[in-house]
């Protein structure tokens, strides 16, 4: 990437003086003397191609885009500069070499320009798809982009209100007189402009944490409102998300109860065209804060997990147990134990800081062995924002074990689950 | 003397080099084809400039019909927004990509034609298709969704249109030039530049014939001139504040003419 990045700076401030050195020649060319048709149609693009480049100079816009015009023309002039009668005597002999390799130059930039983009689109298509896997296409956050090269990201999120950050004054607006306190707002900028961007803005804004470093140009920050207060269920999941919004509660900001939600019946998704993943956890999810504890914001979401509505799925050949794997020790998850042939298993991550995470309504069927099964990925406290990924194997066979992870994103009393479909949530009471 | 005894050229499309033509548009079609190798390889990895963020918004705005919405992006970009909004939001993006593709192909015939016109030479013109197939302005900007391809057609068109125009001293030529300046200028008010080519060339005519072809000049301000005027009320709907847009084009005029809005 950097061979490609240095590369490509060489091509892109090389062009502009070729430009510059062109027209300077063609500047000459009108003085050269002659009467030829040619040479007298030279004369008129050194003019055409000065003038430009004088107009672009004198408004400020001689940038390579702007200058496309008189590129063009700069162009057009190279190829006359081939042609016999601009080489008098004995310069005639340097005529053929010179085009080629005029030429050449030309069609090389071409093809390194060419690789620039391509170097370009890896930056933006990986933090699309993160912000896109971030959001599972059910949270809505707001996004700021704090540059106009950010603007690109932002705008591939659909559904999404995305400010202009670099218009200052224009997101300061939006800002306060949006829902700011309950909004789960998304930066995405370079370091420099997040800086200056929270020192503009009243009372202070400052980002929980960098998000996602990109490496190749700008980072996505974070802010989570630490005030939040709202203890709305949240659903998430691809296959949620194309369900009606009455039914799976798609509108964060008119939650569906829980009880008001139907559950679908075994193969009504399919008729309705979904494809489901086959996920076999049929399972719901509640967060139980602990009163007094700086983590308190993690507390009281209720997520619902609708499982697999295959036959075998129902029946739940699996065991489920639970341990978390931590590095930090921040964050421990406990298992309530699971016994043979328990129809109804509770899994209860306890967290280190004493957030708890009750994953109920796991069927154990009779037959299956326990296992430790639940991992967390990424160690650390129970901060919000945090992904998380709770690793589950399963003995579906007694033959062979299956494992599956489950990202799991806790944001600020929000959990969020993607790949497995959530189908509904309530308010815990 | 006429312009054409000047340059010393004939007509390029006479019975007496047919296979010089056929020649040479097997040589048009073959840049064409090369021409396309580094397109598609910046078309699979082409990336979202910024400015293709607003021209998109501007476009599903249009398609929306929300005018007060509409009034809040640059009225200068609204043709050519226009254009995308006849596609599907979804479909935007492709469409603009395969229109700018297009153009930027046309382009290189454009600059053979005038490399052509200019020179009288087929090795120019071949010289002239090659550059511009290779150019990276234009392998570049013909892959990604932004104006700067059809305005650069547009604009290359009608000074192609004013350089034959004054060698033949044809009007339908300046009308033509009038009509291509008017719709480039209407996507890109940069392509103003046209009207300093259009000085320049009368300035040359004059010098070389000893006159100028006043009534095709007449032509081309008044053809450009009103096509852009009928390109602009056909925008005039799309806004809630109406006039509006003019005003918004008198801004950016403003802007280019003395730097700051």
């Amino acid at each position: 990437m950097h061979y490609w990045d240095s590369l490509n700076s060489i091509i892109r401030c090389s062009f502009e003086p070729v430009f510059v050195i062109g027209c300077a020649v063609f500047a000459m060319a009108f003085w050269l003397p002659g009467r030829q048709p040619r040479i007298r149609m030279l004369r008129l693009l050194a003019c055409l191609a000065g003038a430009m480049v004088l107009w672009r100079v004198v408004v400020g816009l001689a940038s390579s885009r702007y200058a496309a015009n008189p590129a063009l023309l700069f162009f057009l002039g190279c190829a006359v500069l081939v042609e016999p009668e601009w080489w008098p005597g004995r310069l005639g002999r340097w005529r053929r070499r010179c085009g080629i390799l005029l030429i050449g130059i030309v069609v090389l930039a071409g093809m390194g320009r060419s690789m620039k983009v391509a170097c370009n689109i890896k930056d933006f298509t990986a933090i699309s798809s993160a912000l896109e896997r971030l959001t599972a296409k059910s949270i809505r956050p707001k996004i700021i982009v704090l540059n106009r090269e950010a603007a690109r990201i932002g705008y591939f999120f659909r559904g999404c209100p995305v400010f202009d950050g670099a218009v200052f004054e224009k997101a300061r607006v939006e800002l306060q007189y949006s829902d700011w306190e309950n909004d789960i707002v998304l930066f995405v900028g370079d370091p420099e402009r997040m800086k200056v961007f929270s020192e503009e803005f009243p009372g202070g804004l400052q980002a929980d944490e960098v998000f996602l470093d990109s490496g190749t140009g700008f980072r996505i920050y974070r802010r989570i409102n630490q005030a939040f207060s709202s203890h709305r269920a949240l659903v998430a999941g691809e296959a949620a998300a194309r369900l009606a919004p009455d039914e799976c509660g798609e509108d964060f900001e008119n939650p569906v109860p829980t009880d008001a939600v139907r559950r679908p019946e075994f193969g009504e998704l399919q008729k309705r065209g979904l494809e489901l993943p086959a996920s076999p956890f049929p399972f719901s999810a509640k967060l139980i804060p602990n009163p007094g504890h700086r983590f308190n914001h993690i507390r009281d979401g209720v997520i619902r997990l609708i499982g697999p509505e295959s036959p075998e799925h129902i029946a739940g050949r699996y065991s489920l147990l639970a341990d978390l794997k931590t590095d930090s020790g921040g964050f421990n998850l406990e298992a309530v134990p699971l016994t043979k042939g328990e129809l109804r298993g509770e899994l209860l991550f306890r967290g280190g800081a004493g957030a708890r995470i009750e994953v109920l309504g796991i069927e154990i069927p009779d037959g299956s062995q326990p296992r430790r099964t639940v991992s967390i990925a990424r160690a650390g406290c129970p901060a919000p924002g945090k992904i998380y990924k709770l690793e589950w194997s399963y003995r579906a066979e007694p033959e062979r074990n299956i494992r599956q992870v489950i990202p799991v994103l806790l944001l600020n009393g929000r959990i969020v689950i993607d790949n497995i479909r959530v189908v509904s949530g309530k308010r815990q009471e | 003397m006429s312009a054409s005894v000047a340059f010393g050229r004939e007509p390029a499309l006479s019975s007496r080099n047919r296979s010089a033509f056929r020649r040479r548009l097997l040589v048009l079609a073959a840049l064409l084809l090369a021409a396309l190798i580094p397109r598609l390889v910046c078309l699979h990895f082409a990336g979202v400039p910024r400015d293709t963020v607003t021209y998109l918004a501007c476009a599903e705005t249009i398609r929306s019909g929300d005018k007060e919405k509409l009034d809040a992006f640059p009225a200068h970009t609204w043709s050519y927004c226009r254009l995308l909004a006849f596609f599907e939001p979804q479909h935007m993006m492709a469409a603009g990509r395969m229109l700018n593709l297009l153009c930027g192909l046309l382009l290189i015939v454009v600059c053979r034609q005038m490399g052509e016109e200019i020179s009288g030479s087929g090795k120019v013109a071949a010289a002239t298709a090659l550059l511009a197939a290779g150019n990276p302005f234009l392998v570049e900007n013909s892959t990604v969704v932004l104006r700067d391809t059809p305005g650069l057609l547009l604009f290359a068109a009608a000074l192609l249109c004013l350089l034959r125009g004054s060698r033949t001293e044809l009007l339908r030529y300046y009308v033509l030039a009038g009509i291509a300046g008017a719709a480039a200028v209407a996507i890109r008010l940069e392509e103003a530049e046209l009207l300093l080519c259009g000085a320049l060339i009368a300035g040359y005519q004059k010098m070389e014939c000893g006159r100028i072809q006043w009534r095709g000049w007449f032509c081309f301000a008044a053809v450009l001139l009103m096509t852009f005027f009928v390109i602009l009320l056909s925008l005039v709907p799309l806004s809630a504040s109406g006039w509006g847009l003019i005003l918004d084009f008198w801004m950016k005029i403003r802007f280019h003419l003395w730097g700051s809005a």
